[in-house]
């Protein structure tokens, strides 16, 4: 250190006086060679008194101003440098504390960051919302992340450029997204044309910039300083406050570069130091939480309650229209029934048509198509139907047939079988075809001669020289026939036992009468129904000739009515 | 890295825009379209020293109905006066243009292109005039054919660094 060449001796002297070392006034003091030359050396390096006002010295000079900052910090620069070079150890060593929780609370927020993303993602990405996003994704060709990124978002600063207001450069440029630098410069001197073309179109005040514009849901706020332009690309709805903080850092950046704005000359670098202040401005908001508290509005309680509704409603009628499809096939098909007209009614159903007296119930057809009585409202009138059932029907209620006459229907022809009286006969013939659906009645015994005929002509063999039923299937045919002679009834059945000539007659005599009494116990067996052993009456007798078999035969007697 | 505002200026249709595209992507096209306003290019060139980004300014061409706006012009290190050899009128204009970016701006590095020198048969200005207005600063130059295109905006770079 040495005397400022342009201090006069009385600058000296105040110094002094302020309690900096003392120096000799007379700077001829110094001239007398070597010995004046140690003594101030021993003054300024040796003396106690030096190291004493030194630090309060170096704290006054801070106060007043930068100047002992930027003559130390070359040398602290150069310092730190040649420290690093020669044992990088001990400078690691003591920024550990600092770098140590540094890097935690950056991985830290990385991770959390991802597992919000990773979150809000997969919560949206199976959801009826998450649906209609990747519909809108796959519309767009975004990917499904950006979708959900942007429906959650509520604002997010995307870039921020800082530009040079008189030249339109780039001076330093921010993304969330290090993809959207690559034409930052371009954009810059656009946003600044831009701005110029405004202010120069509508004349507007000489400091005036562009405030802002909108394009599609991006917006580009600008703020302006004296040598600055501040332009921040944010996706969304940002808040108003947004504004402050771009102002204030815009405000912060003109302060600290003051000087730098006025020498620029294109050399952007100066300005990475802005980096910190523009990457600030990098904030995001997400709307996740109106999101949520909207989720169980009274709205969406009531499109859900109506949506049930109409599920209801849709399914309700689904199968309403199913049974009603079925009801009316029913009658269609039912017989007696003819359907003329319906109606389908929201509450009740309405049904005309035809039905004969002799149908089965319409409350039937109901039941049969899970539809209570009261659903479906009838309206039949009466009419014959011609179907042979109902026509036989109705002819067995007309004429009342007596026992041993079978009515028989078949194309308009009724047929009367069996034995009956004269006068039934004559009746049956004169009102038969007064019946609807009866054009002629034919009085006809064939039936019941053939069938009689056919009895008679069975035989069923026992074993020669005993009384046990040799097994012949003639016995089945026998009993069948009863059961189908016992229609036309009442008759009287013989049951007569044969013996071969084999034996003494006597001993052939009693052998037939036991095979006749064992083949009516075995009819009567066999014919266990009371209503048919009523119309049939089973006479045994032995045979007083032989024959040339061992057998039992049989003959029809009819009764008088 | 340095950066540079270079404003392209001159009459409408001298070949303003098809001078920056081939300087810039070295294509050209016999299409005419109007620069409306103005439009930024950008290209990177590699001096001796270092690497300068030039920011192109395409400025709409000055007509009767258009008169090019000063704002445009502010903080421009230097700029390029286009004028059209095949019409002795943008060469009225080009020095109009002059006076006023040297009002605007001051005095700033620039070059004066004599465009269009391929169309041999329709050159309407001499040489004598052209010496007249720029001195050694012209050129003659095809935005066609890439004459003198990369010397005019590498020589323009080397005197505003």
């Amino acid at each position: 250190m040495k005397p400022s060449p342009e201090k006069t001796s009385d600058e000296a002297t105040a110094d002094v006086e302020s309690g900096t070392p003392m120096l000799p006034r007379d700077p001829e003091h110094f001239s007398n060679g070597e010995s004046s030359m140690g003594e101030l050396r021993r003054l300024l390096v040796g003396s106690e008194q030096v190291s004493d006002v030194l630090p309060e010295a170096v704290s006054k000079s801070s106060q007043k101003n930068s100047q002992l900052s930027e003559a130390t910090l070359p040398i602290v620069e150069k310092n730190i440098r040649e420290s690093v070079l020669r044992n990088p150890r001990i400078l690691a060593d003591a920024l550990f504390p600092v770098i140590g929780p540094a890097i935690r609370k950056a991985i830290s927020a990385a991770l959390s960051s991802m597992v919000q993303s990773f979150n809000q993602t997969l919560e949206h990405s199976v959801s009826p919302k998450g649906l209609k996003w990747r519909f809108e994704a796959f519309r767009t060709g975004r990917s499904f992340g950006e979708v959900v990124m942007l429906k959650t978002l509520q604002y997010r600063v995307e870039q921020v450029f800082l530009i040079h207001r008189k030249t339109g450069l780039l001076l330093e440029h921010v993304a969330l997204d290090p993809k959207d630098t690559q034409d930052a410069d371009m954009v810059s001197a656009m946003l600044t044309a831009i701005s110029d073309f405004a202010h120069d179109s509508f004349k507007t005040d000489e400091d005036a910039t562009l405030d802002s514009f909108k394009i599609s849901g991006l917006n580009v706020w600008i703020e302006g300083s004296p040598d600055a332009i501040l332009a921040a690309a944010i996706r969304g709805n940002p808040p108003l406050e947004l504004r402050e903080t771009f102002s204030l850092a815009l405000e912060k950046i003109q302060y600290s570069f003051d000087g730098e704005f006025d020498s620029y000359d294109g050399e952007s670098d100066t300005f990475m130091a802005a980096r910190p202040v523009l990457e600030e401005c990098l904030q995001f908001q997400a709307a996740e939480a109106s999101e949520k508290t909207g989720r169980f509005s009274p709205a969406h309680l009531i499109i859900g309650f109506l949506g049930v509704l109409l599920l209801a409603l849709v399914v309700y009628f689904g199968w309403d229209y199913w049974r009603w499809s079925g009801l009316l096939e029913t009658v269609r098909n039912e017989p007696g029934y003819t359907l003329t007209d319906y109606q389908r009614g929201w509450v009740k159903h309405r049904v005309s048509g035809l039905r004969d007296p002799l149908a089965g119930k319409s409350s039937e057809l109901l039941s049969r198509n899970r539809y209570d009585d009261g659903d479906v409202v009838f309206s039949w009138r009466e009419y014959q139907d011609s179907n042979p059932q109902f026509v036989l029907e109705r002819a067995r209620k007309t004429l009342n047939p007596p026992p041993g006459v079978k009515l028989v229907f078949d194309k308009g022809v009724l047929t009367v079988e069996g034995t009956a009286s004269d006068d039934w006969m004559a009746d049956a013939k004169r009102f038969g075809p007064v019946i609807t659906g009866i054009n002629e009645v034919v009085i006809s015994e064939n039936g019941l001669n053939d069938l009689i005929a056919r009895i008679e002509s069975r035989k069923v063999l026992f074993k020669c020289g005993t009384t046990k039923i040799s097994g012949d299937p003639a016995l089945d045919g026998v009993s069948d026939d009863l059961v189908l002679l016992s229609e036309y009834g009442p008759f009287e059945l013989e049951v007569l036992g044969f013996a071969d000539r084999t034996g003494t007659p006597d001993v052939n005599e009693a052998i037939s009468n036991k095979r006749a009494e064992i083949m009516g116990s075995e009819l009567r067996k066999r014919l266990g129904d009371k209503a048919v052993l009523d119309k049939i009456k089973i006479t045994e007798m032995g045979s007083k000739t032989t024959a040339d078999e061992c057998r039992v035969a049989f003959k029809v007697i009819r009764q008088k009515k | 890295m340095i950066q540079k505002k270079i404003c392209m200026l001159g009459a409408t249709g001298v070949g303003k825009t098809s001078l920056v595209r081939q300087f810039v992507q070295s294509v050209f096209s016999e299409k005419y379209h109007s620069t409306i306003g103005v439009k930024v290019d950008k290209k990177v060139v590699r001096l001796e020293k270092q690497e300068v980004t030039m920011m192109l300014w395409d400025l709409q061409g000055e007509d009767e109905d258009f008169k090019i706006k000063p704002s445009f012009l502010r903080g421009a290190s230097g700029y390029i006066l286009v004028v059209d050899l095949t019409d002795a009128k943008s060469l009225d204009a080009a020095k109009r243009i002059q006076f006023m970016i040297e009002d605007e701006v001051g005095q700033v590095p620039f070059m004066v292109l004599f465009n269009k020198n391929d169309l041999t048969d329709q050159i309407e200005l001499d040489h004598e005039w052209m010496v007249e207005f720029a001195g050694e600063k012209v050129l003659r130059s095809s935005a066609k054919t890439g004459e003198n295109v990369d010397e005019a905006f590498l020589g323009l770079a080397k005197k505003m660094v």
